[in-house]
């Protein structure tokens, strides 16, 4: 027997499909292809313009950088470059800022590669990694302003990011935590830290004792995207309860093939290179490129935000 | 008054004062909390007598401008560490975790180590390992990366001052000063073999 209103249904459980991959801040990545990308990237080209629209907050996010090798300065270049396309303002740090020890480190591993970025103005907001001394806190390039942990709200879109100290995860810094982001009311909520709570990387891999005390909140909350650095690849999660979790831990450092191809977690993976993070929000949508160092885009996609799910989802948030 | 009338009076008074009179289990309890409440409360003062001498010693230097330098930075530290280790120059182990401190931290932290998590929560915290001996009122040495410090483990450790933190070098719980890099006090393998 025939249904006259198959056409219908067929539609209608496409588009609570969609609803509920919206609601869960599914990622929409493109283009397709093998979950970690493998061999040498793709020849030198301009990065494909994201939206790129006027009000939108466009940012970086990159970790693992601070060592002062030619490769660190190499992708330090494509950052400098894709400013003149992309005039973002932010650039959020993710830990292990300056793998070296000394002043002189400051200059060789911070201001001498991001020289062109400094100069026209782009804000630094750094969260420590293990390898960071404590005095970061007071660089005032590193715009941490004396805190191990802090929140700011971006100077566009309604957006908040959480910078957390994950090597030192006292109760005070947690109770902090989730004060704040229960306090917010602002539409976008970003985390960032260096410690990644899910990596399929096996230098480090998911930092499961950091994740049982951080990501109840980020659900509770409705973080809806979380950036950590430490293991020293690209890596893009598939939606974890929700939230989308990035490691972008290969902007100076590389393990090359330490992605674990067999892994179940893997969105998007590059590990035979280094990589940086541009992002850009406009409205509900975080559109997202990975850029290698010869300038390729290695991954791109969208993310819509997370709502609270006892909200019904407008129909732009679809798709 | 009859017998009866006498064994109901004694069965009164009897309970009565059962109600009344301290519980001996709640009061067996109460020990031992009270014994790792004042071994805290002990370690805190120490700490606290600590960062009276480290403020004491930071006041005593230039103070740092509103941004410094790294090279500035890095000035203030090493000569708030050198008028730190010359102030209590002959510390030894001990001298601030106190002599009941290094058995209850190793009580309290080894149900962690030991549990279903242990396994994780060890290789968190020594993920990148260095040969090096932790020496009390000496530099951190700067070839070694901090541990991290798992929320699991931090719960059962007493609340610090700001400035100062617990870290693990090898097998080994340090008192951190993160003003001058100075290791405070050790307590050798706080962590279970």
């Amino acid at each position: 027997m025939r249904c006259p209103h198959k056409p219908a249904a067929l539609l209608a459980v496409v588009l609570l499909a969609a609803c509920l991959a919206s609601a869960c801040g599914v990622s929409t990545a493109q283009p397709a292809g093998p979950a970690v990308a493998s061999g040498p990237p793709a020849p030198a080209e301009p990065p494909v313009p994201l939206p790129n629209r006027d009000g939108s907050l466009k940012f970086l996010a990159f970790g693992d950088f601070g060592t002062g090798e030619p490769a660190q300065y190499e992708l330090a270049k494509q950052m400098a470059a894709l400013k003149s396309r992309f005039d973002y303002d932010l650039a959020i740090l993710l830990g292990d800022n300056i793998y070296g020890k000394g002043p002189k480190s400051f200059v060789t591993m911070f201001e001498q590669p991001y020289k062109p970025l400094i100069d026209a103005g782009v804000k630094f907001r750094a969260s420590l990694g293990n390898h960071d001394a404590r005095e970061q806190i007071k660089y005032a390039p590193f715009g941490m302003n004396g805190e191990m942990y802090y929140t700011f709200k971006a100077a566009r879109q309604s957006v908040r990011f959480f910078a957390l100290e994950s090597t030192y995860a006292e109760p005070a810094q947690l109770a902090w935590l989730e004060k704040e982001l229960k306090g917010s009311t602002d539409e976008w909520k970003i985390a960032y830290f260096h410690h990644p709570l899910y990596s399929s990387a096996r230098g480090h891999g998911s930092t499961v004792a950091l994740r049982n005390a951080l990501a109840p909140l980020f659900i509770r909350y409705n973080v809806s995207v979380v950036f950590s650095g430490h293991d020293h690849v690209y890596e893009r999660m598939k939606p974890q309860d929700g939230v989308v979790y990035f490691v972008a831990g290969s902007a100076g450092k590389l393990r090359p093939n330490d992605l674990n191809r067999a892994s179940t977690i893997t969105a998007k993976g590059f590990d035979t290179d280094l990589a940086f993070v541009a992002a850009e929000i406009d409205g509900d949508n975080m559109m997202f490129q990975a850029i290698s160092r010869t300038g390729a885009i290695v991954d791109s996609g969208i993310v819509i935000r997370r709502k609270a799910a006892t909200l019904p989802l407008p129909l732009a948030a679809v798709r | 008054m009859s017998d009866f009338l006498r064994t109901i009076a004694f069965c009164a008074v009897a309970i009565l004062w059962c109600g009344t009179a301290p519980d001996s289990s709640f009061a067996g309890l109460q020990a031992p909390v009270n014994a790792d409440a004042a071994a805290f409360d002990a370690f805190s003062k120490r700490v606290a007598e600590y960062t009276a001498l480290q403020k004491k010693i930071s006041a005593a230097l230039p103070a740092l401008p509103a941004k410094p330098t790294p090279q500035q930075l890095d000035d203030h530290q090493r000569a708030l560490g050198l008028g730190i280790m010359q102030a209590r120059k002959g510390a030894k182990k001990g001298d601030v975790f106190g002599p009941d401190m290094p058995a209850l931290i190793r009580r309290l932290l080894a149900p962690v180590f030991k549990g279903p998590d242990g396994a994780q929560v060890r290789a968190a915290i020594i993920e990148e390992p260095h040969p090096v001996v932790p020496i009390v009122n000496a530099r951190y040495p700067d070839e070694v990366p901090l541990s991290t410090m798992p929320p699991d483990v931090l719960r059962l450790l007493p609340k610090l001052e700001e400035g100062m933190e617990f870290r693990f070098i090898d097998r080994h719980l340090i008192l951190l000063d993160v003003k001058s890099h100075l290791i405070v006090d050790v307590i050798d393998n706080a962590m279970p073999a």
